[in-house]
């Protein structure tokens, strides 16, 4: 057998033995699974409570219509019949509703329904059988400061749309806001692009026509910068006012696999990197196994490697039984997700275990390569990213500008975690679940790209060390 | 070209990256078949580095080490087939035990490597019941004899052994010098580095000396035990106790030279059969109580010493 696999296999076969990494690796799962699976009871129980008919007053003539946004416990779409009735704001009771308009939800529509209206107010009215838990109501409502009629015009699922600057909406008195949906278009038809401000806060981009942001604010303007005439509709989310801002089940669960996996698998590639070469390299144990009849350089890279291998099989075992408990929880995760969940935790550990081996050949103390891995972790989970947004914050304005998310989620490409991050979640990006502040500036092939360059630079630094230490 | 089983040629080291320390300015040897090589230096001469680079440990600034014939650097992977290291101080992974070790070891030799096998070598060296032990509850000893396991495990060709039998108990030096000499004996050969000259002169076929980093000389044992007749003789040594300075001048006289007493050891530089007898006669008639006489013909650490003077005054210091 070719020399380099044989030391390959052999650190394999001993990292999938070492009792320590498999205590840690079985913890972190147990972890990540207990997390999500009690933060999912717990989303489950806050909504079942909240099944009640919810009022929404608009004072505003300019109200055009409702959505409604209807999800089970995790945040799936489910299929259910809703009615919106009209409320002549009668001020003493008995109250009487005429239903004016029906819709049915299914699945297949992503959870979407929605009617015409022309009232002024409206109570939707959801089966109170506690068939399903929670719900959003989009009312989608025209802007004060362009309130002529004449301007109304074709648009998104509404016969009525406005070309707006400004869409100004308040909160009514019994909601919040902790959403706006946003669609445009052009003169032609063709989706807008258009930069879109919440609060005066920069908040991201049309995506191929549509921008959908949750904000836990009580009032919001919403400001839509063009460049030329086009119809724009601007939607709010209402919630009842104990709602909890639940994102759709799969970003949910993988916004929490990915934080998870990002802040713990440094930790894991750090032990099983210095259990592969840094240790053996400080103490000096490695000097028997590079007497035998083999390279030095064959033993750096198959060590280093055959931990890498060991932990891939580790997490991918971990991505795996992760997907499969989602999927028993009735998430559907994709293939792609998990996919996606176990490059990023590959990469992740690349530049750890390679950055722990690099740390034996400068070693002193058998506590030195561990120490140093830690400082690298703590620095890029934690102290990078108070120091990155140090100069956005400083400089006040910029950090809601356009500019200033750009600068802050480019500069963040220097962060290999932050990069594994953007790796397990390439399948939401830009997408109209992502909250595209997150990302806005950046791009999959830029992730990608800079992916491969911390690869290269990581390999790079490993292969000088071997040269210039030896 | 013929090569020994191990030649080294113009072997230098420099450590450092920006000021440059010489461990190694020229260092030549040769060890052939079925012969052992005493490597004698004091500490810092060179002989660590030297078998370091032999193992393929580090490499030489310059020079070049051939293990039957093929390059060390450039070809280590065949070259270490044909050798084993005892290093000086044994350094395994603390958190394995014994035979584990040994297993993961050989797996990169060029022999496969059984269970039963390292069970086996484990016994050879005295560690049979120690094979499930952690090693970081190993002794010194152990360790060595550990170390000395894993160098028999795949029969090589050649031994480089690094001081390896300091710091052993009387039963462990006992053990090594057979295991060594058996080696010998099969036609192995050995580099044994060592300052303990009497383990050297008592196992070693030639020796070699090294100094400040230059190797200046290698001689058979016979050679040497020559030159130390003819440059000091035979001497002897008598255990006696009690001499009063009387004794002294009467044995002086019967010797003819001026003689040397601790207060328990009497030394003769003379080991003239005759005057011994005389000598001892007189210890006798005295009523002094004799318990001992030795005769010494060979003293490698004098020897050893001497040349170190003879080579700081050549090099200047």
């Amino acid at each position: 057998m070719n020399k380099a696999l044989l030391v390959f296999t052999t650190e394999l076969v001993r990292q999938l033995k070492s009792w320590k990494v498999l205590v840690v690796v079985a913890l972190m799962l147990a972890l990540l699974i207990s997390i999500t699976a009690s933060y999912s009871v717990s989303v489950q129980q806050t909504s079942f409570n909240q099944v009640q008919p919810m009022a929404v007053a608009i004072n505003d003539t300019g109200f055009l219509g409702v959505r409604a946004y209807v999800v089970d416990g995790v945040g799936n779409p489910v299929s259910v019949h809703l009615t919106v009735e009209k409320d002549e704001m009668q001020q003493t009771p008995p109250y009487q509703s005429t239903p004016i308009a029906s819709f049915d939800l299914y699945t297949g529509s992503d959870g979407f329904g929605y009617v015409r209206t022309n009232l002024s107010y409206s109570e939707l009215n959801p089966p109170s059988n506690g068939s399903f838990p929670s719900y959003e109501i989009m009312i989608v409502q025209r802007s004060g400061s362009s309130s002529s009629s004449s301007s109304l015009g074709g648009g998104f699922h509404f016969p009525e749309n406005v070309s707006v600057e400004t869409a100004s909406v308040v909160s009514p008195s019994n909601s919040s806001i902790p959403g706006i949906v946003v669609w445009g278009m052009n003169q032609d038809g063709t989706p807008l692009s258009a930069q879109v401000y919440v609060g005066g806060v920069y908040r991201g981009d049309l995506s191929n026509g549509t921008f959908k942001g949750f904000y836990d604010v009580d009032s919001a303007e919403v400001e839509i910068s063009y460049g030329s005439e086009a119809n724009v509709s601007v939607g709010m989310v209402y919630r009842s006012q104990n709602y909890y801002s639940l994102p759709p089940a799969d970003v949910l669960m993988m916004s929490v696999s990915q934080g998870f996996l990002s802040f713990f698998v440094p930790i894991a590639a750090i032990i099983a990197g210095y259990d592969a070469l840094a240790r053996e390299k400080v103490t000096g144990a490695i000097e028997l196994v590079i007497s035998r009849p083999v390279s030095k350089g064959k033993v750096y890279w198959g060590k280093t490697g055959g931990a890498l291998a060991a932990m891939g099989v580790y997490f991918l075992a971990v991505s795996v039984i992760f997907y499969l408990f989602a999927r028993y929880i009735g998430i559907s995760l994709t293939l792609g997700d998990l996919a996606l969940t176990f490059a990023g935790t590959l990469f992740l550990l690349f530049i750890f275990i390679f950055f722990e081996s690099i740390t034996g050949f400068f070693g002193r103390s058998t506590t030195a390569p561990i120490l140093w891995g830690v400082l690298l972790w703590v620095f890029f989970s934690i102290v990078f990213g108070i120091l990155t947004s140090l100069p956005l914050l400083l400089t006040g304005g910029a950090v809601n500008s356009a500019y200033g998310l750009a600068f802050e989620n480019l500069i963040s490409l220097c962060n290999p975690v932050r990069v594994a991050t953007l790796i397990m979640g390439l399948s939401f990006f830009n997408s109209s679940s992502s909250f595209t502040s997150s990302t806005y500036g950046l791009t999959p092939t830029m992730v990608v790209a800079s992916a491969v360059v911390w690869v290269v630079a990581v390999t790079a630094l490993f292969v000088l060390v071997i040269k210039k230490k030896e | 070209m013929t090569y020994g089983v191990l030649t080294i040629e113009g072997l230098s080291k420099e450590f450092g990256a920006t000021k440059k320390v010489p461990a190694l300015k020229s260092v030549n040897l040769e060890v052939n078949k079925g012969e052992i090589v005493g490597f004698v230096g004091l500490n810092g001469a060179g002989k660590t580095t030297t078998i370091r680079i032999v193992a393929g440990v580090i490499r030489p600034t310059s020079g070049s080490v051939r293990v039957e014939g093929l390059d060390a650097f450039n070809n280590h992977e065949k070259a270490a087939e044909l050798f084993s290291w005892v290093p000086e101080n044994p350094i395994f992974d603390l958190g394995s035990n014994a035979r584990n070790w040994l297993l993961y070891v050989s797996r990169f030799g060029s022999k496969e490597v059984s269970a039963s096998q390292v069970d086996e070598a484990l016994s050879k060296v005295g560690l049979g019941d120690k094979g499930r032990v952690k090693l970081k509850a190993y002794s010194l000893g152990m360790k060595r004899r550990l170390a000395l396991a894993q160098a028999f495990l795949e029969e090589p060709q050649l031994l480089l052994m690094d001081e390896a039998m300091n710091g052993l108990d009387p039963e462990g030096m006992h053990f090594f010098r057979e295991t060594v000499r058996d080696f010998r004996n099969k036609g192995g050969a050995v580099l044994l580095s060592s300052h303990v000259l009497t383990e050297i002169s008592g196992v070693s076929d030639r020796v070699s000396f090294i100094h400040r980093g230059t190797t200046f000389e290698t001689k058979t044992l016979d050679d040497l035990k020559q030159e130390f007749q003819s440059s000091y003789g035979a001497s002897v040594t008598f255990e006696v106790q009690g001499l009063a300075d009387a004794d002294l001048l009467e044995i002086g006289r019967l010797s003819g030279e001026k003689v040397s007493y601790d207060g328990k050891a009497l030394e003769l530089k003379s080991a003239d059969e005759s005057v011994v007898s005389g000598v001892n006669r007189y210890l006798v008639s005295a009523g002094r109580t004799v318990t001992g006489i030795r005769r010494v013909d060979f003293n490698l650490e004098q020897l050893f010493l001497d040349k170190v003077r003879e080579a700081d005054r050549r090099m200047g210091a």
